[in-house]
């Protein structure tokens, strides 16, 4: 295990003052427990195949939500094909390693998902959703490169960590907040 | 700044302590550092010493090109280069604090970097660009070199934030924040 179960106040707290609903808890704690129970390579790449599915669906739903203006809804549309350009890659390392990758998210992240969504209204709350998803999965790719050991997954995982930094501060900029407020980017502050 | 080629004296890099806190550290992150302290002499603690030096020489030039460009810079991106430049100040204080927590002496700074000519404020942002480039693609180069977990965690948010700076960067320079899935840097 290579971290500590989030608790579902911590998440929410996460979307940076926004208020965000309940239900918006169980999506924003499973990103950033994906690697909670992972021990060794192969089980971290398949909780990065889980996080990064769960990105992908999340900004599909966001853009098909309709509530997103034409800037902000490119955004997540752009986003959201980073998330599966990730998902790409992590399943065929997860592959090089014998692991199958499941060809659909899991059902229950498609439902953590969809609830997450059903309680949150307006553009500034969807970004602002977009963004504690962001910063949770920051948090779990930071755990993740304390973990990993073969250089070319630490390698990938790194480069992913940092492109969610970079989601995480046009995020911020949407929402009228200093893009790099930190000078270290860990997902918990 | 009109010069083919302009020097400068680098700000000191001693800063307040806590760095390491403030990097999101917790508890645990200093346990390592300390327990990593305790096997003394180790060479894979000399091999981190190594890298992290040559990480914190990294920072060390992009405080200076952040200085340097502040001061070619005006209005919102005098304050971009600013902060950034403070940001880049935790980040070598906490590499020159992980290399004195392993019992080793932080490498010094230069008295002065090479900057390029700098003729506009396009200029300066495209050297900006540039440092944070060659940065990124340092930190990839070196996470997996080291053997400390705990620092790899530090270098992968050192990283991501070299990445926002970037971002920030294209975006005042009219290009696309984000063009890449996977964030590279360049040499």
């Amino acid at each position: 295990m290579i971290a500590a179960p989030l608790t579902r106040r911590d998440a929410l707290r996460r979307a940076g003052g926004v208020a965000l609903a309940a239900s918006a808890a169980p999506m924003l704690v499973g990103v950033r427990d994906a690697f909670a129970a992972a021990r060794g390579d192969e089980q971290i790449l398949r909780g990065a195949v889980r996080l990064e599915q769960g990105l992908v669906v999340t900004y599909r739903t966001l853009v098909a939500s309709g509530d997103l203006d034409a800037r902000a809804g490119a955004l997540a549309r752009h986003f959201g094909d980073q998330e599966q350009q990730h998902l790409d890659v992590v399943s065929k390392e997860l592959q090089t390693l014998g692991g199958a990758v499941p060809s659909e998210p899991a059902a229950d992240l498609v439902k953590a998902g969809r609830e997450a969504l059903t309680g949150v209204d307006g553009q500034a709350a969807l970004l602002a959703f977009a963004g504690a998803l962001e910063q949770n999965a920051i948090a779990a790719y930071y755990e993740a490169q304390q973990g990993l050991q073969r250089d070319e997954f630490l390698r990938t995982t790194a480069a992913i960590m940092a492109n969610e930094g970079q989601h995480l501060a046009l995020l911020r900029e949407a929402l009228g907040r200093a893009p790099v407020p930190n000078a270290f980017e860990t997902g918990r502050g | 700044m009109v010069e083919r080629r302009a020097f400068l004296a680098v700000a000191g890099t001693a800063l307040a302590g806590g760095v390491l806190a403030a990097c999101g550290s917790s508890d645990d992150d200093s346990s390592g550092i300390a327990t990593e302290t305790g096997a003394e002499q180790s060479t894979a603690a000399s091999a981190d010493v190594a890298i992290l030096n040559q990480a914190l020489a990294v920072e060390q030039r992009a405080v200076a090109a952040y200085h340097t460009a502040a001061e070619h810079l005006a209005g919102a991106r005098r304050a971009t280069a600013q902060h950034f430049e403070a940001q880049e100040r935790e980040h070598a204080d906490a590499l020159a604090q992980a290399v004195m927590a392993l019992g080793a002496t932080p490498a010094s700074a230069r008295d002065l970097y090479a900057i390029p000519s700098l003729d506009d404020a396009d200029a300066v942002v495209r050297f900006a660009m540039g440092v944070e480039q060659i940065a990124i693609a340092q930190y990839l180069d070196l996470i997996p070199k080291l053997s400390s977990q705990n620092l790899r965690g530090t270098f992968a948010s050192i990283l991501a934030v070299e990445a926002e700076h970037l971002a920030v960067l294209r975006e005042q320079a009219g290009q696309e924040p984000v063009p890449d899935a996977f964030v590279r840097g360049a040499t």
